[in-house]
């Protein structure tokens, strides 16, 4: 596994990329793209990440094991950073007692309009009368 | 000795005279144990380590049990009471429940199992040990100094901010133990990769093998989550740097997320040995191969994976979203399938097999029923509904005590009577054993199960006054649990004694199948005088060809 | 993880002599996969480390979004710059110097991992000169020291998340020192071993593993910074040219 080595040149050309991305990231930051700067942003680290890991960490030329490892801990990190946004993303979307849109006439006993639920929205007392 | 499958037949003739050199009688240093880089020596280091934790961590418990006899307030005070609840939390699930069975007998069994002479990494191993050893020294000072209130789950910003007690010690003391737990994984993974032996194929391997990989896979990706979690705290109580104070605009519920992440699935590092040692304890008293082996190893794996998918159940009334919360409920009852899996096949594997009723199958079916009954109610929990409701009562107390003792302890008390012979040399009492294996299943009953119906009712956990409506139920808990304290205490009075009037076991005392027990007792400090060459299935039992049949024929 | 440069000691020597490898394994090539795929598996661990972390700066960017943006625009980006091109150039020289340990040229190896920790000390330089700047600048949210938010913040009202940034600021880059500072002594160790046992029978295959596993750390610490550089330094930049 140790045979597989990259030559020189790759390791030269690998280092001015990642150079140019350099370069491309600060420059991308100062024009204004709005929301896109944070893309345009890691998109470029994720393409020298990419090349970093191939070719400076031979991943390349590893057995499939490492790809696995490697893939696992991404894939791990996106469920933690995903599942953690879902929260803070969704909080705002509670909505305001969607069921109260169609208010009911009180009808005798019910319970208090903060147990209604769109199941028991006394329908039945309604349909005894 | 050949590793064939004649070996199990080979009989301990007569007690040899002079023992064989094996791992115990090596060397006879206090220097040989401490720098020992043999992993049963390592194993017997974890083992008095988390026995001592166990102790404490159990002697809390004791203590605020008597305190919750009574609805008042008489035994301790309301602070003492909060210390007291949270060194029992921080000592069985830092330093007892997570590395029990993998550090004690998964070090003792992985490398031997394989077929290797020992860990991929043996020195890591020991350091693992000792980064265990400090910070279980960090909290013994906590202990001593006079206690952290936070509770074992840390929640900022009481304990970034508020709690007068010793937080950045504990935190010190669990972030440090934290890496002893990456170091075990990393190891764990690496041999069972690296260092099978030729002819162990992946399907060949005993599940306890399997199940302990998921468990390092558990280890390896959770873990760094929960360091960084407390680091975070340490950073913004030791240095003043705010992260979660909600002063500057921070998110408290920031660290539940993070500490979750861990610690939901850190909950599956704790019973997902246990059932690696359900299913080596089932197959060896039924002489049966388990039933639907690929069925019961990989779900190993879905339970370590989806484990990560769930931590949100926690968060259902912190203020999490409604639609995430819904996500959670429904990620973490899935989790259900793969357990019930294993369940399913351990009864299964009970079919028709040719049962002796040892200590160690005593143990393993309380396992069964305990944490069938802790799964069930884990299922009410994950149901949002039923959440909103019991959250924060002695409902979830009964229900992870059922999983963590009923199912962890249970199957760790098994599985160390199961190996006793194999790690010391020497057989334990067993009728002693089987009368405390009973007793602990009876205490642990009575102490859990009328916390559920406490919860139910609506008493709130970590509360030392109560209304006296709950008394009857608690002074029954309180009676379990003085019961169960004591049945802990015979293992560990009997197994010392064995060590020195026990009969010798010879290498394969239960006559069972697997590379373990073809191997003296105690193992030689190499384990195997030759690499064996494995050319049998797992739990390849006489009555089990057809079943083998099967798993390979499709 | 520069596991067994030499065979451990064991208290009892079995009749097999390995030079070469420890003891625990078959041979040479066992111990190569294992201590790589060792290392793989500790660098996961360290992305779920710093993933927490980043996990956090995330969460806060999408809540407090101004002040971010402000806050990183309080950071020095020439040096910022400075620095990653001065740890991409250790990566490359690390990179070097592992391929040299293959090809067994120990005296190249030494040259390398003089400049890799020549640039590594660089980069720690120029980072705690940027911590005193912010320091000076009352900008250091730690130890009860004085802050002080620019005066644009505190009229936006955005004061307490431009602190929460410069937490994470120096949170972040304070754990990734962490590392570098781990990383060099890891070199510093490794580096007169290199060049002063390469004639011993084996040594230089042993050699070349520890450098293969030590500049997989290396690299990864790397990886950190290239993403810890825009997240931190580059927020918003067009916004106040």
């Amino acid at each position: 596994m140790s045979a597989a080595q990259a030559s020189l040149k790759t390791y030269f050309t690998v280092y001015a990329l990642l150079i140019v991305g350099l370069a491309a990231t600060v420059a991308v930051a100062f024009v204004h793209l709005g929301f896109w700067n944070l893309p345009a942003a890691l998109a470029i680290a994720f393409f020298k990440a990419t090349l970093v890991v191939l070719i400076f960490m031979h991943v390349k030329y590893s057995p499939r094991l490492t790809w696995i490892v490697v893939s696992a801990g991404l894939i791990w990190f996106a469920i933690m950073l995903a599942l953690t946004i879902a929260d803070y993303v969704s909080r705002s979307w509670i909505p305001e007692r969607p069921y109260s849109v169609q208010p009911t006439e009180p009808q005798g006993l019910e319970p208090p309009r903060s147990f209604q639920t769109p199941g028991n929205k006394a329908a039945p007392t309604a349909k005894a009368q | 000795m050949s590793a064939t499958l004649e070996a199990p037949a080979i009989p301990p003739a007569t007690p040899p005279t002079r023992l064989p050199r094996n791992y115990l009688n090596a060397a006879y240093t206090v220097r040989s144990w401490l720098l020992t880089i043999d992993h049963k020596r390592i194993a017997i280091l974890y083992l008095l380590g988390v026995t001592v934790f166990f102790c404490i961590g159990g002697a809390a418990a004791v203590l605020f049990r008597l305190e919750l006899m009574t609805p008042e307030a008489d035994l301790v005070e309301s602070e003492t009471y909060n210390k007291l609840f949270t060194l029992h939390g921080v000592m069985m699930i830092f330093f007892f429940l997570i590395p029990a069975i993998p550090a004690v007998l998964g070090n003792f069994l992985i490398p031997i199992m394989i077929g290797a002479r020992d860990m991929a990494f043996p020195r890591i191993n020991l350091l693992s040990w000792y980064l265990f050893m400090i910070g279980g020294a960090f909290t013994l000072f906590v202990t001593v100094a006079g206690g952290v209130d936070t509770g074992w789950t840390f929640y900022a910003p009481y304990s970034s901010t508020y709690s007068n007690t010793y937080v950045m010690a504990t935190a010190v003391g669990i972030f440090i133990t934290g890496f002893s737990s990456i170091l075990t994984g990393l190891n764990f993974i690496v041999t069972v990769h690296k260092m099978r032996a030729p002819g162990m194929t992946w399907f060949r391997l005993p599940l306890f093998i399997w199940s302990h990989y998921a468990t390092a896979l558990i280890m390896i990706l959770g873990t760094p989550v929960v360091a960084m979690a407390i680091l975070l705290v340490a950073l913004e109580r030791g240095f003043g740097i705010g992260i979660f104070d909600p002063k500057l605009g921070g998110d408290p519920i920031l660290f539940q997320h993070l500490f979750w992440f861990y610690s939901h699935p850190a909950v599956y590092i704790m019973v997902l040995p246990a059932m690696g040692v359900e299913s080596e304890l089932i197959a060896a008293f039924t002489k049966n191969r388990i039933f639907g082996y690929k069925f019961v190893a990989f779900s190993s794996l879905a339970i370590a994976i989806l484990s990560f998918l769930v931590w949100g159940h926690h968060l259902f009334v912190s203020g999490q979203s409604i639609y995430a919360g819904m996500i959670f409920s429904m990620l973490s009852m899935l989790i259900a399938i793969p357990s019930a899996i294993k369940v399913l096949n351990w009864t299964a594997t009970l079919r028709k097999g040719s049962i002796t009723f040892d200590t160690p199958l005593l143990y393993a079916l309380g396992f069964i029923g305990l944490f069938t009954l802790g799964g069930l109610t884990g299922l009410f929990l994950a149901a949002m509904g039923i959440d909103v409701h019991v959250h924060d009562t002695y409902f979830i107390v009964a229900h992870f005590h059922y999983i963590m003792v009923g199912g962890t302890v249970m199957a760790y008390l098994g599985g160390i009577h199961f190996w006793w012979p194999k790690i010391t040399g020497r057989m334990y009492p067993e009728g002693w054993a089987r009368l405390s294996a009973v007793l602990v299943f009876v205490g642990f009953n009575l102490t859990f199960f009328p916390q559920f119906i406490l919860g139910y009712n609506g008493m709130p956990r970590r509360y030392h006054v109560y209304d006296p409506g709950f008394q009857v139920l608690n002074v029954m808990s309180s009676a379990g649990a003085s019961i169960l304290g004591i049945a802990y205490l015979f293992p560990i009075t009997y197994l010392i004694w064995s060590l020195k009037y026990g009969p010798i076991a010879g290498p394969n005392p239960w006559n069972a199948v697997g590379l373990e027990w073809m191997t003296s007792s105690p193992p030689p400090t190499h384990n195997f005088a030759h690499t064996p060459i494995v050319d049998f299935e797992a739990y390849e039992y006489p009555s089990s060809s057809a079943a083998i049949a099967d798993t390979h024929g499709n | 993880m520069s596991t067994p440069a030499a065979a451990p000691p064991l208290p009892i020597h079995t009749a097999i002599d390995r030079p070469h490898f420890a003891l625990q394994f078959d041979d040479y090539h066992q111990q190569y996969d294992a201590c790589v795929l060792g290392m793989w598996v500790f660098l996961v661990t360290e992305v779920m480390f710093f993933g927490a972390i980043f996990t956090g700066y995330a969460v806060y960017r999408m809540l407090h979004h101004d002040a971010f943006a402000m806050a990183s625009n309080e950071l020095d980006i020439t040096l910022g710059t400075i620095n990653t091109f001065v740890l991409l150039t250790s990566s490359l020289t690390m990179a070097l110097a592992v391929r040299a340990g293959h090809v067994g040229n120990s005296k190249r190896v030494g040259q390398l991992i003089v400049l890799t920790m020549i640039l590594g000390a660089t980069f720690l330089g120029i980072k705690f000169f940027e911590y005193y700047h912010k320091y000076e600048d009352h900008m250091a949210p730690a130890f009860g020291l004085p802050f002080e938010a620019p005066k644009a913040v505190n009229d936006a009202g955005l004061a307490g998340p431009f602190q929460l940034f410069l937490s994470f600021y120096f949170g972040m880059t304070g754990v990734h020192a962490l590392h570098m500072i781990i990383g060099l002594g890891l070199l510093s160790q490794f580096l007169p071993r290199s060049s002063r046992i390469a004639p011993a029978p084996g040594a230089a295959v042993l050699s070349a593993l520890n450098i293969e596993v030590v500049g997989l750390y290396w690299h990864f610490v790397d990886l950190v910074w290239i993403f810890l550089f825009p997240m931190l330094y580059l927020i918003d930049r067009s916004d106040t040219i």
